[in-house]
């Protein structure tokens, strides 16, 4: 999308033109989904929060100054909800005593899928976040790098050394079943 | 749990995450033809990012948008007013400008006011004050002549307020003329016998040095007192046909 068709939609937006947001939506919801997922690890909650995100957007959009930043401003806010629901989410688990392994059996989709959440969990932010939105890129390391506002070389090394620990995360915990 | 070659395990993630030269793939899928270690390294590999593909749900995004946009369009939102709303209307621009111009338009005039006219008119009534006080507050003058001259001046004065009935300059001449000015001035009110200038005559009294000496304020305030008293019996008394 051009710069000056994304300000007619922000302007258009910010005029309460519900079809010029849909079309941002569009445009933006992988951007807001990847970083929310990146973020708090749970597809399900990730698609609740960028939804939240947008709706709150549309609310929101008259607060932005500059038309132009609508993308980064978007990621921003999908950046400090996500946060904001992982520290809830976190102190629900520190409260529920709940932050135990999963109980991983062969052949189960689901549990594969729990498994790979929690493995995925365990990696640290700095990797996590290039990991899940490479993937969320099409496998795309240039794409990451834009949205991260980080060197193409960095983001390499990250997402290789993210995968390295994830392979191993997840075979060490092949080995103990 | 067996490991992938260190010289091969880098190139490996690298041509999993397609980051790695054509050339350097054939010799890599090459050596994992021959490695049981770093063929169950690719293998896991593959496994491993088919499943984070999955997971991420990338494939099904269209679905997630709709249930967006139909959210967005079955909820009555209500906008924030914010910068952009005001940033639409370039006549808002303009009526801000015009503000802001007749604001400091306004402050300047005001500081022209201040700085210039009202200082000026300040001294103007000023001066005419201060000339008043001159007036009242003139010094006795030492030299004989000098004395001579204002006290004759002066007498005129009071000749002239006498002829013309002017009470208020016989009053002023009380306050303000030479001491022999004064006596001349209380004892012609007191021919006149204007009970308004009682006040006068009694504070002049007051300062009347207490020697024995005849006060002439005192002297024309009984002359007045005794004339009102006069013209009171008369009004009171009946008027014969």
């Amino acid at each position: 999308m051009d710069k000056s068709r994304q300000r007619q939609l922000v302007l258009a937006s910010a005029r309460g033109d519900k079809t010029a947001y849909a079309e941002l939506i569009r445009q933006y919801y992988g951007a807001v989904y990847g970083q929310c997922l990146a973020i708090v690890s749970h597809p399900q909650d990730a698609e609740d929060i960028a939804q939240d995100v947008l709706l709150k957007g549309y609310i929101k959009i008259g607060q932005l100054r500059d038309p132009d930043q609508f993308g980064p401003w978007i990621r921003k806010i999908a950046q400090n909800n996500a946060r904001t629901f992982l520290g809830g989410r976190k102190q629900e688990l520190e409260f529920n005593e709940q932050i135990n392994e999963p109980t991983l059996s062969h052949g189960a989709s689901q549990d594969d899928c729990e498994h790979l959440q929690w493995a995925i969990g365990k990696l640290p932010t700095e990797l996590r976040t290039p990991l899940v939105l490479y993937y969320f890129h099409g496998k795309t390391l240039r794409a990451v790098a834009e949205q991260l506002g980080a060197s193409l070389t960095d983001i390499h090394r990250k997402v290789r050394c993210a995968l390295a620990q994830l392979y191993q995360l997840m075979k060490e915990q092949g080995d103990k079943v | 749990m067996t490991h992938p070659c260190q010289d091969y395990e880098n190139k490996i993630l690298d041509m999993s995450l397609e980051m790695l030269e054509i050339s350097e793939q054939i010799s890599v899928l090459e050596h994992i033809d021959q490695c049981a270690a770093c063929r169950a390294y690719w293998e896991g590999l593959q496994a491993v990012e088919e499943q984070v593909g999955r997971w991420t749900g990338a494939e099904c995004m269209t679905d997630k948008i709709d249930k967006v946009i139909e959210k967005l369009n079955a909820t009555d939102l209500h906008q924030e007013p914010g910068v952009q709303n005001r940033q639409i209307g370039w006549t808002m621009g303009w009526k801000r400008i015009a503000a802001i111009f007749l604001i400091a338009v306004g402050v300047m005039l005001q500081a022209v006011y201040f700085v210039h006219i009202r200082p000026g008119l300040r001294k103007t009534i000023g001066s005419d004050i201060q000339g008043v006080l001159n007036n009242t507050a003139e010094p006795v003058p030492t030299n004989k002549v000098e004395y001579a001259k204002r006290l004759g001046l002066e007498k005129q004065q009071v000749e002239q307020a006498r002829t013309g009935g002017r009470i208020g300059q016989l009053e002023l001449l009380l306050d303000t003329g030479l001491p022999e000015t004064k006596v001349l001035a209380a004892n012609i009110l007191a021919e006149i016998g204007d009970a308004g200038v009682l006040d006068t005559l009694e504070k002049h009294s007051a300062k009347w040095p207490k020697d024995g000496t005849e006060n002439p304020f005192q002297k024309a305030i009984e002359a007045i007192r005794e004339r009102q008293n006069e013209s009171t019996t008369e009004e009171s008394l009946p008027h014969n046909p």
